[in-house]
């Protein structure tokens, strides 16, 4: 789907139908697309330009599916920052590249469907139940948005406060992100960068 | 290696410098004015501020050696020191490609390498703090140590927004060689698989080769003189071992002085002079005789008789012609078999029956003494060469190059 970026009317691709916030390339203009309409959300902070070996716009490979990277999201919190990339697979499913500090975990979303405890109540070290899993916590904190490029699955306002648990459960990575609009819950695995082949 | 160094110049002094950790450097010291800079984002702030006269590293860690673990080559680009005053441990940030990270320990002299890892299977946190035992991944654990420590000194770079004074507990704990540390904050547990390594295997992995070749050397010399030791203990042993076989005893003893006359009469059937206790031992028997002859004796001997028949043959002398009074001395050694016992010294002799001139009684002067055993020099030799064996070990150990000291084994046998 194309779209013109409400800004500066630079053209917006749209790579998935599950995309539901674009960044401009050219002015840095946040949009949310919605009923095929592109939406200015603000202007979302240039991201460093750093020397991640994950880009917007990546084709490849991991642990045998076929992956592009259409977007990335960065939050900030106390000790740094940390990126997600959005990812769509070759299968049809979308998930997250999640970076911190070079350590990669592949997540895809998950519904939340019974209540999880209050982000107050969490500690790190505690073993909550997320669902049917029993998660341990091994890190809570707050972040925010810092900004974000290319495309994503999720409506995302630069400056957004959300409040994260990352743990555990099963030998499988657990995220969860309180944000304004709701509850997020993430599983998946940790990666080693070496399991991905870069294509282009 | 590690990522393209991103150049920035310090907000404090101005000086310009090179973070090699690129992207994921968050936390940066400047070399120049001991700045601590947060340099996750621009404008770069200042964090604090270090005396990078202190907090020396104690070890052979340095910033920017290359670090090859695993088969990979990192880069050593920081350095954070956790503990309280008087007790503190290094860990240096080593860096590697598409930001693989490993950590290198150094408390109290102990090595490590430390690699950070998700445990599929974790501790709850109130057994983590408290409590002897500990559970990863199925795997029970002892605790080592425990405890809370604060960020002493930063040095090179960090990936997250590091200062002084902050907060982290860990517990180490073990299981025969295997270790585990885990360090935590309030934000954050962490979970390490941590290798003890040598000296040695440190210095291999940072490709510090004139130190291998300098150990290597040291083990060698000091093999060396180990060796040495080695034989003079054997030399010893065998010493020992001669003079146990030759007969120690270092004292003379047994010393019998026998004064008898001699009358010509009965002496052509034995004469007994005298009785001595004389038995098998260290050394030999040393006898001897001053005999005045009566001119009509010839043909005498000394002989020692013992309880069971036995006779020793000490000295014997034979005279063609008679003499007028002769004085004969004599020396002999000879070794008595069997256990102490009592023997009868007799003295046999011949009388000339031609001579008939009235002849003196003589007289026969005897001294019998136990020869110093030479087994006992023997082992007073053993005993100076076990002291210079002692002194070579000493040495070998002096010389030999020290190790790391290694974990105590826990094995679950303990429980």
């Amino acid at each position: 789907m194309s779209l013109s970026c409400p800004n500066c009317g630079a053209p917006l691709e749209l790579q998935h139908r599950s995309v539901k916030l674009t960044v401009c390339a050219y002015c840095q203009t946040a949009s949310a697309i919605e009923n095929d309409r592109a939406d200015p959300l603000g202007k979302s902070a240039t991201l460093i330009d750093d020397e991640s070996f994950l880009r917007v716009g990546m084709v490849g490979q991991v642990r045998g599916r076929g992956f592009s990277i259409a977007g990335r999201l960065r939050f900030e919190y106390e000790d740094g920052y940390w990126d997600e990339w959005f990812t769509l697979f070759s299968d049809g499913t979308n998930g997250w590249i999640h970076d911190d500090e070079g350590d990669l975990t592949l997540l895809q979303k998950q519904t939340v469907t019974a209540p999880v405890p209050a982000f107050d109540s969490i500690r790190v070290g505690q073993k909550v139940q997320v669902g049917d899993q029993l998660v341990y916590i091994r890190e809570k904190s707050t972040a925010e948005v810092l900004g974000g490029e290319g495309q994503l699955a999720m409506r995302v306002v630069p400056g957004a406060p959300i409040a994260y648990a990352d743990g555990m459960a099963n030998g499988q990575a657990v995220m969860l992100e309180w944000a304004d609009d709701g509850l997020e819950l993430c599983i998946g695995v940790e990666i080693d960068p070496d399991e991905i082949e870069v294509d282009m | 290696m590690s990522r393209a160094a991103r150049a920035l110049n310090c907000p404090n002094c101005g000086s310009g410098f090179e973070l090699k950790g690129g992207r994921k450097t968050k936390t940066a010291t400047c070399s120049s004015c001991g700045s601590t800079l947060d340099v996750s984002k621009p404008p770069f702030a200042v964090l604090g501020q270090l005396d990078q006269s202190r907090h020396v590293p104690l070890g052979d860690i340095r910033l920017g050696q290359t670090a090859t673990v695993d088969g990979i080559a990192y880069e050593v680009i920081g350095r954070i020191r956790l503990g309280e005053e008087g007790s503190f441990w290094d860990e240096w940030l080593c860096l590697g490609p598409r930001g693989k990270t490993v950590w290198l320990g150094e408390d109290a002299g102990r090595l490590s390498v430390q690699r950070v890892f998700t445990p599929e299977e974790a501790p709850d946190f109130d057994a983590i703090t408290a409590g002897p035992m500990l559970n990863v991944d199925g795997t029970r654990y002892m605790v080592d140590e425990r405890g809370g420590a604060s960020v002493m000194h930063i040095e090179g770079e960090l990936t997250w927004r590091a200062k002084l004074g902050d907060a982290v507990g860990y517990v180490d704990a073990l299981r025969g060689i295997e270790r585990v540390g885990i360090e935590w904050t309030e934000e954050e547990i962490e979970f390490f698989r941590v290798e003890p390594v040598t000296r040695k295997a440190m210095w291999e992995i940072l490709g510090l080769t004139d130190k291998i070749t300098a150990f290597d050397a040291a083990v060698t010399e000091a093999a060396g003189i180990r060796k040495a030791a080695q034989v003079l203990l054997l030399v010893t042993a065998v010493c020992f071992g001669l003079g146990v076989v030759l007969g120690g005893g270092l004292f003379d003893s047994k010393v019998v002085h026998l004064k008898s006359p001699i009358a010509t009469r009965g002496l052509d059937t034995g004469l007994i002079l005298g009785k001595a206790k004389l038995g098998k031992g260290f050394g030999r028997y040393v006898v001897e005789a001053e005999v005045d002859l009566p001119h009509n004796v010839n043909h005498y001997a000394l002989s020692l008789h013992g309880a069971d028949g036995k006779t020793l043959p000490v000295i014997k002398f034979v005279q063609d012609k008679p003499a007028r009074n002769a004085r004969i001395e004599g020396q002999t050694k000879f070794t008595v078999p069997g256990a102490e016992a009592e023997y009868e010294l007799v003295l046999d002799g011949q009388v000339d029956a031609a001579v008939t001139q009235a002849a003196p009684d003589g007289r026969v002067t005897l001294k019998i003494t136990r020869e110093r055993a030479r087994g006992s020099t023997m082992i007073l030799v053993s005993i100076v060469l076990l002291l210079m064996a002692m002194f070579k070990f000493g040495a070998a150990k002096r010389a030999a190059p020290t190790d790391d000291v290694l974990p105590l084994p826990y094995d679950d046998d303990d429980d």
